[in-house]
């Protein structure tokens, strides 16, 4: 089983919020974690930041907003990003 | 400093030993458009992350003194995560052996304020001299984000000037005073990961307020341009406009460069070279008018290509086509934006691999341009045409129709064959992509972004073009049988070398239905132009070529064309007439695509799709033939 789709409790992917929900990024998901990881940290998606989805795109994909910057991700990418809403 | 030798696009280069400052930061924070602000160069530079793909340099002239400025590529980091990085962290480091640049430009964008930072922090740790030039403090402030730049400067110990090279002025002045401004540089503490998020952390604490702001134009028209079903329908109707553009637009423009290379300049080297061998005036005429025509036609159709690009980057819109296409390509292991140039492709192929340099990683640029010869450009689509009315005049519609669709089938097959293949290790990158502010594009920055693409086409391109069309000329002028001088005007083709050439090369089309020279000969023509395989058989079988489509089922032309497909294919005629189709949309890119591609990936890769294209057809041809035959 990936490692996103194991339980980590109260957790869900980011893919899942609707438009307009934030959250808090609690893990990354292997192999994102690993490939990835230090990119996404640079652009402010890292553990412990606050993640807003600002929409859907094609291919179900998301817009987040991270800090000041809106990024798209696509679904595979919002999938491994494991969040808790308040 | 050594001065950085991969991919320079060298601009008025500054004199020897001039202080050499180097400006880096995040993509799309604004540092092309600095850096052209600096030396009024006409660097590429647009609205896009990642637009900075090569290093460009150029001399700036500030209280009476020469800089040597270098726009390096776009890098959130120091950590070498693309070749873009890499090259930008050997610079730096080589700051602290006293080979890198005399001073670096940290460009930050005030509106993605945290994203710039890890790389001012990294920056600071290798005691590397560097200033901040904040920039976009308009468009932060649009997003209710408001940046001291003073506490900016205190919280990281750069000087800190705010700018806006977009504007003419634009602070420059401020700028030019810091870096003429002797200091001492100052280290700063970070040294991991953890260190520099939470330096990050006070640094925007100290300088960045944020207040709530209604919805900004920018995420009202990302409703649209991103939404699940109006999103494509209007990255769609973008892409029809700049097809239309390439197409329509320029028709009439290259029309007229070709009317005036082929008729007022021609007869007018003719009647200036009366005194001169026939052989000497074919060579003007046929051979270099001919050539460089060939060159100048494609110069409108190129420019409003670039001008497309350099509209859809500086916009914004063209990370939004990356986000709408992006799960399509990622089947054939391509970034969303490789679209782009392969929709162009449908127009003329030769833009759409210049358009492949919107793409950041070598290897995508590599593949598709690898890929762009395999859509069927319009040039194909007279000579479907003329088939089409030939031997199935009652679908004619419906074989043109085919043929676009084989042409997307073989895009799509010809990246599953290279993926699995040549990049068989490449993964398929993921997309985490920035979402640039809308602006109304500049007119001089279009403008600017244009001319300079289209100089580096004119500039690798014309050789080889000329020099190919040449080469034919010397083909078709060289007789191989007696009674016959160079060039001369009753030279019957059968007779030149140019008809010794596709006789030896005709057996190897023999299993697709169609080794006969007359028909194998235009072939290798058609590497000149697509379109100039008609004129060809017209020439070969010395009949007219039909001036109406409706003339063309019964015209001479037709009657020859049909009695060679016959026997070349032993009275398999559908099936070799098939063969040919699918032989003709992949086989070769013509001699203005090579040329492209040899400007944008090298001789290397060109040659080997060279060879692809040809193996791909010619398979594919003899299959073609094979099973047409046996169900027919």
């Amino acid at each position: 089983m990936p490692e996103h789709e194991a339980p980590h409790s109260g957790l869900v992917s980011l893919d899942r919020l609707n438009p307009g929900e934030s959250a808090t990024l609690h893990h990354i998901a292997e192999p994102l974690a690993t490939g990835h990881g230090p990119r996404l940290a640079q652009l402010g998606v890292r553990v412990g930041a606050g993640l807003t989805v600002v929409q859907r795109t094609p291919g179900r994909g998301v817009v987040v907003s991270a800090g000041f910057s809106r990024y798209c991700l696509d679904n595979e990418t919002a999938h491994a990003l494991l969040v808790s809403q308040p | 400093m050594t001065a950085p030798s991969c991919h320079s696009a060298a601009l008025r280069a500054a004199h020897e030993g001039s202080p050499t400052i180097a400006l880096v930061g995040a993509p799309n924070s604004g540092k092309s458009t600095l850096f052209n602000a600096l030396t009024g160069a006409r660097v590429h530079m647009g609205n896009w992350p990642g637009t900075s793909v090569e290093v460009s340099r150029g001399a700036w002239s500030a209280s009476g003194r020469e800089y040597d400025v270098i726009d390096f590529p776009g890098a959130y980091s120091l950590d070498p995560a693309s070749p873009d990085e890499e090259f930008t962290r050997r610079m730096v480091l080589d700051c602290a052996t006293g080979e890198g640049p005399d001073l670096i430009v940290a460009v930050l964008d005030a509106a993605n304020i945290a994203r710039g930072l890890y790389m001012v922090a990294q920056l600071t740790e290798q005691h590397a001299p560097v200033v901040i030039a904040l920039t976009k403090l308009d468009v932060a402030r649009r997003h209710g984000i408001i940046v001291d730049p003073s506490a900016l400067e205190e919280a990281t110990g750069c000087e800190v000037i705010a700018i806006n090279p977009r504007h003419p002025g634009g602070n420059l002045a401020l700028l030019e005073r810091a870096l003429v401004t002797p200091r001492h540089w100052l280290p700063a503490p970070p040294s991991d990961d953890a260190q520099r998020f939470a330096w990050i952390h006070t640094v925007l604490k100290a300088c960045v307020t944020q207040r709530e702001v209604e919805a900004t134009w920018t995420e009202r028209i990302d409703r649209v341009a991103l939404h699940r079903v109006a999103g494509p329908a209007v990255f769609l109707s973008v892409m029809w406009s700049v097809f239309q553009v390439t197409t329509t637009v320029a028709a009439p423009f290259q029309d007229f460069l070709d009317g005036l290379f082929s008729g007022p300049l021609t007869r007018a080297a003719t009647r200036a070279t009366q005194w001169a061998p026939h052989w000497v005036q074919a060579f003007l005429t046929n051979g270099l008018i001919a050539g460089v025509g060939a060159v100048l036609t494609f110069v409108p159709l190129m420019a409003l290509m670039f001008m497309c690009l350099a509209l859809l980057e500086d916009s914004g819109y063209m990370a939004r086509a990356a986000v709408i296409t992006d799960r399509v390509m990622k089947s054939i292991g391509l970034p969303g934006k490789a679209f782009i140039p392969l929709v162009v492709g449908f127009g003329c192929n030769v833009p759409a691999i210049a358009a492949t340099r919107i793409l950041s990683h070598r290897h995508h640029r590599i593949m598709t341009a690898l890929l762009v010869p395999f859509t069927s450009c319009t040039a194909r689509l007279t000579v479907y045409v003329m088939l089409a009315h030939t031997f199935f005049p009652e679908h004619s519609g419906t074989v043109v129709f085919t043929m676009y669709l084989a042409s997307i089938g073989l895009v799509v097959l010809a990246g599953l064959l290279l993926r699995l293949t040549v990049w068989r290790n490449a993964g398929a990158e993921p997309l985490i992509i920035d979402l640039p502010d809308y602006q109304l594009p500049g007119a001089r920055l279009v403008f600017s972004s244009m001319w300079t693409r289209l100089q580096g086409f004119l500039r690798t391109a014309s050789g080889i073009i000329v020099a190919c069309v040449i080469a034919v000329f010397l083909l078709q002028s060289t007789p191989v049988a007696g009674g016959y001088g160079f060039a001369d005007e009753n030279l019957r083709a059968e007779d030149s070398a140019y008809a010794a050439v596709a006789e030896a090369a005709a057996p190897v089309f023999e299993p697709a239905g169609f080794g006969t020279w007359s028909l194998t000969g235009p072939l290798i023509i058609g590497f000149l132009a697509k379109e100039a395989v008609i004129s060809t058989w017209a020439q070969t079988y010395a009949v007219a070529e039909p001036s109406q489509s409706a003339e063309q089922i019964e015209s001479p032309l037709a009657h020859a064309v049909r009695a060679d497909f016959n026997a070349a294919s032993g009275g398999n005629t559908t099936a070799a007439v098939w063969a040919y189709l699918i032989f003709l949309l992949a086989y070769a890119p013509c001699v203005a695509t090579v040329a492209a591609q040899r400007r944008e990936i090298g001789w290397k890769w060109t040659l080997f799709g060279m060879a692809f294209q040809f193996s791909v057809a010619w398979v594919l041809a003899v299959a073609v033939f094979h099973v047409l035959k046996a169900v027919i």
